[in-house]
């Protein structure tokens, strides 16, 4: 203690030494100051020095501003009383004095100007003011030597004084002690009140009186206090020999009505109480100390003593208690320790609401006061805690909390909030004595209280109790601060769920059932949140009132998450989906956006797991359970569209509602798609959402909601695709008909189906820009399904014959209805017909019939492509090509020789048949005639591309016989070749001949 | 047909369709396979244009196909025991082929490998590992009317044909460009080239009065010996998707089909043509073939088979 001491005059004399270097700066510089002003005074100049600064100041203007202010100035040396009012001058410029003078002034200002002086003074330069106005005229020397020694002589004295009275003297028994150190203490006090009437006096008598009050203070304390002086053995008696002491001081010090005497005094009392054994008593002597200090700064309004004395009482009782040794019954010090701390806070407590009620908090020291009072409490409440153990401190908290809430109550009544402006801050109302920094403190308090007395569910019903408590005080006396304190406490447990309970995890049992363990703190904590929100109104101001608006928020986010961990993976998803229904109609009905979009949140997070979990499976241990979650999932999300898009307009922004009714009837139909897909084999799949495709198309017209059209259109191309995946290869079949025909063909007439509703619909103007070319889509698409279909019921082989009668009814449809598309689609099929029976010679190896077959499937396709020539010959088809592309002019022109097409394919195919099927040397003969018959059907049907291909086969058949037979022939069938193609070409020649006439007309 | 009706119309047939296909037995698989069988279509029909233009005589390819199995003589040793009676049963075959201009001969080579393979110009082999893996003369039938198929369709020479003609007018490099070309499209469509000479195999076989069953049972048999087991069906949309894919990428340049495509072939072929079986009877021959001895020269009533 005494090291402490010593330590503490050190400082202060090196302080007193960095300080004087200060004052000696200072006094240079006002010196220089004064010497320049003494330089140039200008009340004293005459005609020759205003001449010659007129010179000077002519100059200076020159510099800075050209010629444009010159002044001229007179050249007569002589004194010349000028009358005031003028200077004459030997120019055209008048001069008068102001403007002299003011023009001198520029000129000194310009001088005095250069080495910059800052406008406002320095710290340091009030200070040194300060001091200089302090000491006056004194010297400094003899300032310290007759004030500042002063008061460290007495200061010393006094510490001098209680070490005696605490040492064991073998000659002085504790009496003696007292009667010395009250001998001195009054003699100090005694020369101190004769001294101060003298004027000279003054400062050292003063000096005195303070060490005299001091070391009186320190005798009654010791009389008690310390063993050594102990002559009262009653603490009662001590106490009020203390406090009589303390009243006395404060009579005293009131007569001067000096800050620095009596802080002094109390500072020397308190120094006093320090160096002390620590002991009960020497706890409870400090309050009369603090208590008379409360008073005169009170009354005195002297807000630094004040200040000082929470400093130095805590800082007191800090140090004694933590580098003291310490006395007596551990748990008697700690209890009346505990109750002298109370007791400290409750009196500055107490000035610092005398001094709200006065209004002083508008001095900033003044609002030191409540901060430092809470940092000394608790921190030494809690230092001293700290050494007991931490197993009740909870009681400390609690206690605490209450008495910063009555302090709530009392500043709520003393300042009122309506007593502030409405713009002043939350900050600003704290500092100035308002409720709000004693109700944080208390919930700041409360708050660990509770974490160190509750654990578990209690913990979290606690915290929301307080919390509440709060939230309803808010409301209740309409104050926005309480209810975000109240926000922080909820948040807070919300925050203590999500990291420690959640995280700690555990199950419990509750009716039977197994669920998490922080289950029903988190679904009470919801339904207060909601609660909560739901009492909530618009304010001025709504920042303040953000951390509530989350409330709904917070609360949704816990049912989210109870849902997520109590609900069995498989079924997450649905629960979502659910939970967002009812958070739908609340936002709806109340007119709350935030439900609202709460529920979109939440329904896309259901939407997003039951893809996840119950369309993907990316879960392993998930039970497929596909009619339960995906199609109640659908069930409910069409739902939900159904329900935007009947909503009455102006009840939700129509943006709003037209998002949810598109994104709620997409996702149900996504939904829709899995679970199809889930329950059904593999080959009905493509069926079931080509039921769908249509359904939705349908409802998509009746509606007029394109975005429904779009959906259908999409499963149809699903479908579409899906055949090719799972339909076409497989070799089931119901009562002989193969599942992929009683599959294909259905959807084959839906996209024809499609295909007309869509050109019917364009007609009638309801189709969107997408839609437009889709009918044609739809032509092409089943065609291709149809060529599919034949190609794998009948075989690679066989399909020819199915593609040539399909391109025959393609042709005979499109000249019926017009329509190009179909005619071209014949043609490409036509042509793929010709290719592939070319390819396979109509040879199937698996075909147990041989050559009869072949011969039939020959014929059929063969005459398909005859009767398509005939079709188109009846027929005037296409006409002036509008083409937009190459293609499709190429189409046209296609489309204008389509029987001439025709006709070439099906006579090459036959051709080419008897090529493969005659031997060698029969093959003339076989032409010969196939070239007859060609010229006779083009003669009887009139057609002339028979006619010409039947004379070019007979023109091939010609260079066959010379160029072949005639080499690679044996002789009968060289002859026969040679005399039936005679036979033919002669009769062919004869005909033209004959009827030469008929056939011009004809031709 | 846009109208009320066309919906209810349609609606029904979907829904017709779909119940009807419930009602029967339902296969489950899912794959790329349709797809593929349609570009081996396209790029079997672009070949043959190529073929049709470079045909060559059966002289030639007899002599084209001596010439090959004289250098495989050389490379594997023959096995006398079997070879005549491979032979024999190989000759009931020959009568009902399409070419017949074609002068077969049967082969038996030392190798334990299960195989049989075929040259042109009618130079067929068959490995002794097949004709221990066999078990009646009627499956060895099936093994010989594969392989006889395949030259009668044109399988072996079609290979040669672009060299040969390119030969002809003094250009065989480019005609092993070509041919090099060819076998890349070739790839989309060989196995079903082997499903081609399966049932054409399985109308020499029954011409030949050998029951068509005994392929199937060979081929089963294989199936268990050497084909790895089939894939867990995919749980997920996306999964069938993947899954389809991969094995559309593994299976596109396989040569051979699966067995159990086989298998389905050949019974679907014998079902079809039930009409043209029924009242037949059929050969087996397991004991002929114990024995090694033709059906020509020990005809076993006990070996028969009522269709």
């Amino acid at each position: 203690m005494e090291t402490l001491i010593v330590i503490l005059l050190g400082v202060l004399f090196i302080r007193w030494v960095v300080i004087s270097k200060r004052f000696k700066e200072l006094d240079r510089k006002i010196e220089e100051l004064s010497s320049r002003w003494r330089g140039a005074p200008p009340g004293e100049a005459t005609i020759h020095d205003v001449a010659q600064r007129v010179a000077n100041l002519e100059a200076l203007l020159r510099e800075d501003v050209g010629a444009a202010a010159v002044l001229e100035v007179p050249t007569t040396t002589r004194p010349v009383d000028i009358p005031p009012g003028q200077i004459e001058t030997s120019s055209t410029a008048t001069v008068s004095p102001q403007s002299v003078d003011t023009a001198f002034r520029l000129e000194v200002s310009r001088r005095v100007v250069a080495p910059s002086i800052p406008a406002k003074p320095s710290i340091l330069a009030r200070l040194g003011r300060q001091i200089r106005e302090q000491v006056a005229h004194e010297e400094w020397e003899a300032i310290v030597g007759g004030s500042w020694l002063n008061k460290l002589g007495v200061l010393v004295l006094v510490f001098g004084l209680a070490l005696f009275l605490a040492y064991s003297l073998k000659y002085l028994g504790p009496a003696g002690r007292v009667a010395v150190g009250f001998a001195v203490s009054v003699a100090m006090l005694g020369w101190g009140v004769v001294l101060e009437r003298r004027v000279r006096y003054v400062i050292f008598a003063r000096g005195l009186i303070g060490g005299g009050w001091a070391a009186v203070y320190a005798t009654t304390y010791a009389m008690h206090g310390l063993e050594a002086a102990r002559v009262v053995r009653d603490p009662l008696i001590g106490m009020v020999l203390l406090g009589t002491v303390a009243a006395g001081m404060i009579l005293h010090s009131l007569h001067y009505k000096s800050e620095v005497v009596t802080g002094l005094a109390y500072f020397v009392g308190f120094v006093t109480v320090a160096i002390s054994p620590v002991s009960s008593f020497s706890v409870l002597a400090s309050v009369p100390l603090v208590g008379s200090l409360l008073v005169v700064a009170h009354q005195f309004a002297w807000i630094r003593v004040m200040v000082a004395g929470v400093i130095a009482t805590y800082g007191m009782y800090a140090v004694r208690y933590t580098l003291g040794p310490h006395s007596g019954s551990f748990l008697g010090d700690f209890v009346s320790g505990q109750f002298v701390l109370a007791v400290y806070w409750v009196l500055f407590e107490a000035f610092d609401l005398l001094g709200v009620a006065r209004r002083r908090q508008t001095i900033p020291l003044s609002q030191t006061i409540f901060p430092l009072n809470a940092c000394g409490f608790i921190g030494v409440s809690l230092l001293q805690w700290s050494s007991v153990g931490l197993t009740d401190l909870h009681l400390f908290f609690a206690a605490a909390a209450a008495a910063y809430l009555a302090s709530t109550v009392v500043r709520a009544r003393i300042r009122p909030p309506s007593s502030f402006d409405d713009n002043t801050s939350i900050a600003e109302r704290a500092l100035l004595g308002g409720y709000e920094s004693a109700v944080t403190i208390a919930v700041a308090l409360a708050t660990p209280g509770i974490f160190l007395r509750y654990s578990g569910l209690s913990l979290h019903v606690a915290l929301l109790l307080e919390a509440e408590f709060l939230f309803l005080a808010g409301l209740r006396l309409g104050q926005p601060y309480l209810r975000t304190l109240s926000a922080g406490v909820f948040w807070l447990s919300v925050v203590k769920l999500l990291l420690a309970d959640i995280a700690r995890g555990g199950q419990v049992t509750f009716a039977g059932m197994n669920m998490m363990a922080w289950t029903s703190a988190a679904l009470l904590t919801a339904v207060v949140l909601s609660i909560n929100r739901s009492c909530i109104r618009p304010s001025k101001k709504p920042l303040l009132l953000l951390p509530e608006l989350a409330y709904s928020y917070g609360a949704c986010a816990l049912l989210v998450l109870v849902l997520g961990f109590e609900i069995r993976p498989t079924y997450v998803g649905i629960g979502w989906l659910v939970l967002a229904f009812p958070l739908f109609e609340i936002g709806l009905r109340k007119e709350l956006a935030e439900f609202r979009y709460q529920a979109y949140a939440v329904a896309a997070l259901g939407f997003a797991a039951m893809v996840m979990l119950n369309m993907f499976g990316t879960r392993s241990d998930i039970v497929s359970a596909p009619w339960m979650t995906l199609g109640l999932g659908a069930i409910l999300t069409y739902a939900a569209a159904a329900r935007a898009f009947l909503l009455r307009p102006g009840r939700l922004p129509d943006r709003e509602r037209l998002l949810v009714r598109d994104v709620s009837s997409a996702g149900g139909t996504v939904l829709l798609t899995g679970l199809i897909w889930h329950v059904l084999p593999a080959p009905v799949v493509a069926v079931a959402w080509g039921i769908v495709s249509l359904l939705l198309i349908e409802l998509g017209f009746v509606l007029s909601l394109p975005m429904l059209r779009l959906q259908g259109n999409l499963v149809g191309a699903l479908a579409y695709g899906r055949l090719f995946l799972a339909n076409f290869t497989g070799t089931g079949e119901t009562a002989g008909i193969s599942h992929r025909v009683l599959t294909v063909s259905p959807l084959t007439l839906f996209f024809y189906y499609l295909s007309a509703k869509l050109r019917k619909e364009g007609g009638r103007g309801q189709l969107v820009a997408w839609e437009s070319g889709l009918s044609r889509l739809y032509l092409y698409a089943p065609a291709l399904l149809v060529a599919v279909l034949i190609r794998f019921e009948a075989g690679p082989v066989l399909a020819v014959v199915g593609w040539s009668l399909f391109a025959l009814g393609l042709l005979f449809v499109g000249i019926r209805w017009k329509s190009d598309d179909l005619r071209w689609q014949s043609y490409v099929l036509a042509l793929l017909t010709f290719l592939r029976s070319w390819a396979t010679n109509f040879h199937i190896p698996d075909n147990l019939a041989g050559a009869p077959d072949r011969v039939l499937i020959g014929a059929v396709v063969v005459g398909s492509l005859y009767a398509g020539q005939f079709l188109c010959s009846r027929c005037r088809n296409g006409g002036i090509s509008a083409a937009k592309s190459r293609v499709r002019d190429l189409l046209t022109q296609l489309d204008q020789q389509a029987a001439t097409m025709y006709s070439i394919l099906a006579t090459t195919l036959l051709t080419l048949l008897l090529f493969y099927e005659v031997s060698g040397r029969l093959l003339t003969v076989a032409w010969g005639l196939e070239g007859l018959v060609l010229l006779v059907a083009g003669f009887l049907l009139r057609q002339r591309v028979l006619r010409l291909l039947g004379l070019l086969l007979l023109g091939v058949c010609i260079l066959k016989v010379f160029v072949y037979d005639l080499r690679q022939l044996d002789a009968l069938a060289r002859i026969l070749s040679f005399v039936v193609l005679g036979v033919v070409l002669l009769g062919v020649s004869l005909i033209y001949t004959r009827y030469r006439e008929q056939l011009r007309r004809y031709l | 047909m846009a109208g009320r009706y066309g919906l209810v119309l349609i609606l029904a047939a979907l829904i017709l369709g779909g119940v009807i296909v419930l009602l029967g037995h339902v296969e489950q698989g899912v794959d790329f396979s349709a797809a593929l069988e349609i570009w081996g279509d396209v790029l079997r029909d672009v070949d043959q244009v190529g073929f049709k233009l470079t045909r060559v005589s059966n002289q030639e390819e007899v002599r084209l196909g001596k010439e090959i199995a004289s250098q495989v003589r050389i490379r594997w040793r023959e096995n006398e025991e079997w070879e005549s009676y491979v032979s024999s049963v190989g000759q009931t075959l020959l009568p009902h082929i399409q070419r017949k201009g074609i002068h077969y001969e049967f082969h038996v080579v030392e190798s334990s490998r299960v195989n049989a393979f075929a040259m042109p110009g009618g130079q067929i082999f068959v490995t002794v590992g097949m004709l221990e893996f066999l078990q009646s003369e009627a499956e060895l039938a099936g093994v010989l009317a594969h392989e006889i198929a395949h030259v009668d369709l044109r399988h072996c020479i079609e290979g040669y044909q672009y060299v040969l003609a390119t030969k002809r007018v003094g250009a065989g490099e480019v005609g092993h460009l070509a041919e090099s070309f060819r076998r890349l499209l070739a790839i989309g469509y060989k196995k079903y080239q082997e499903l081609d000479a399966d049932a054409y195999g399985v109308r020499l076989m029954i011409e030949a009065g050998y029951d068509p069953q005994a392929m199937a049972v060979a081929l089963h048999r294989l199936r268990q010996q050497f084909d790895k087991g089939g894939r867990p069906q995919a749980k997920t949309p996306v999964g069938e998707f993947t899954q389809a894919l991969e094995q559309a990428i593994v299976s596109y340049p396989r040569s051979h089909p699966t067995s159990e495509e086989r298998i389905q072939r050949v019974e679907r072929i014998v079902s079809r043509n039930r009409h043209h079986l029924s009242g037949r009877v059929l050969y087996v021959g397991a004991e002929n073939y114990r024995k090694r001895i033709p059906r020509s020269l020990e005809d076993l009533p006990s070996e028969r088979r009522g269709f």
